[in-house]
């Protein structure tokens, strides 16, 4: 897993490649953190080129979005695959996370 | 069809776990969709036991038995995860209010949820000193 922070019209998006399981959580969460701290009021998580994710990596991005909305500010995800989705969907996270088809349908968010 | 992986149950391994565990269910002719679903819900297994069964004073082992099993022109595939931990049921845990708000949204229990929804079937036993529990899904 490896995460880069990229700038777009002057909106943190944080895109996360590879496979998000419990041995990449802690890094993808730390990642996630310090960019809310760079910036809590917009962010966009980038998942084009995330290929896999399970509970704990669902558990960091709830961290996170925990994190800018007790700070005012708003996180929305961008881009997943059918098989991230359906995971969003059965954890629920489809109805509290706002989820966009593309990073470009996301930056029109806030 | 039939494969014992074994191996200790600690995180840096868990990579070696999904890996046997794919090329398993690969060989059997499974459909991405399946091998994903067959996968995540072995890690949220594997990270379960390793957590709960196996706490940070207490070293062990994981060993997996997988089998396919077909009948009536259906495969399924079985795996049945056994270590020698501490009594650890993880059906149950409580499954997490999926409709609350991230505000007071808890970050625990969802992957048992996943476990739950992805498999067909799954069960646990404890017997003598072992956490037995067995998951089966038609792939």
């Amino acid at each position: 897993m490896e995460v880069f922070n990229e700038k777009k019209n002057g909106i943190t998006c944080l895109r996360v490649e590879g496979r998000l399981d419990a041995a990449a959580a802690p890094a993808f969460e730390k990642a996630l953190l310090s960019a809310i701290k760079e910036d809590s009021s917009k962010l966009v998580i980038n998942l084009a080129d995330l290929a896999y994710i399970s509970s704990a990596g669902l558990r960091a991005l709830l961290v996170g979005a925990k994190e800018i909305k007790a700070k005012g500010g708003k996180m929305v995800l961008a881009a997943a695959n059918e098989s991230v989705k359906k995971v969003f969907d059965i954890s629920g996270f489809s109805s509290i996370f706002e989820l966009q088809d593309s990073v470009d349908d996301a930056l029109k968010k806030f | 069809m039939f494969q014992v992986i074994r191996e200790k149950a600690e995180l840096v391994h868990l990579n070696f776990f999904l890996k046997s565990i794919r090329d398993f269910i690969e060989k059997a002719g499974a459909s991405e969709e399946k091998i994903f679903d067959v996968i995540l819900t072995a890690e949220e297994i594997l990270v379960n036991i390793m957590s709960y069964a196996y706490p940070e004073n207490q070293k062990g082992e994981i060993e997996i038995h997988c089998q396919i099993l077909e009948a009536d022109g259906e495969k399924k595939l079985k795996c049945v995860f056994i270590d020698e931990g501490k009594f650890f049921d993880i059906l149950q845990k409580e499954s997490p209010d999926l409709s609350a708000p991230i505000e007071t949204r808890s970050v625990g229990g969802l992957g048992i949820h996943l476990v739950k929804t992805l498999m067909d079937e799954v069960s646990y036993m404890r017997q003598v000193d072992k956490n037995i529990l067995s998951v089966v899904k038609t792939i």
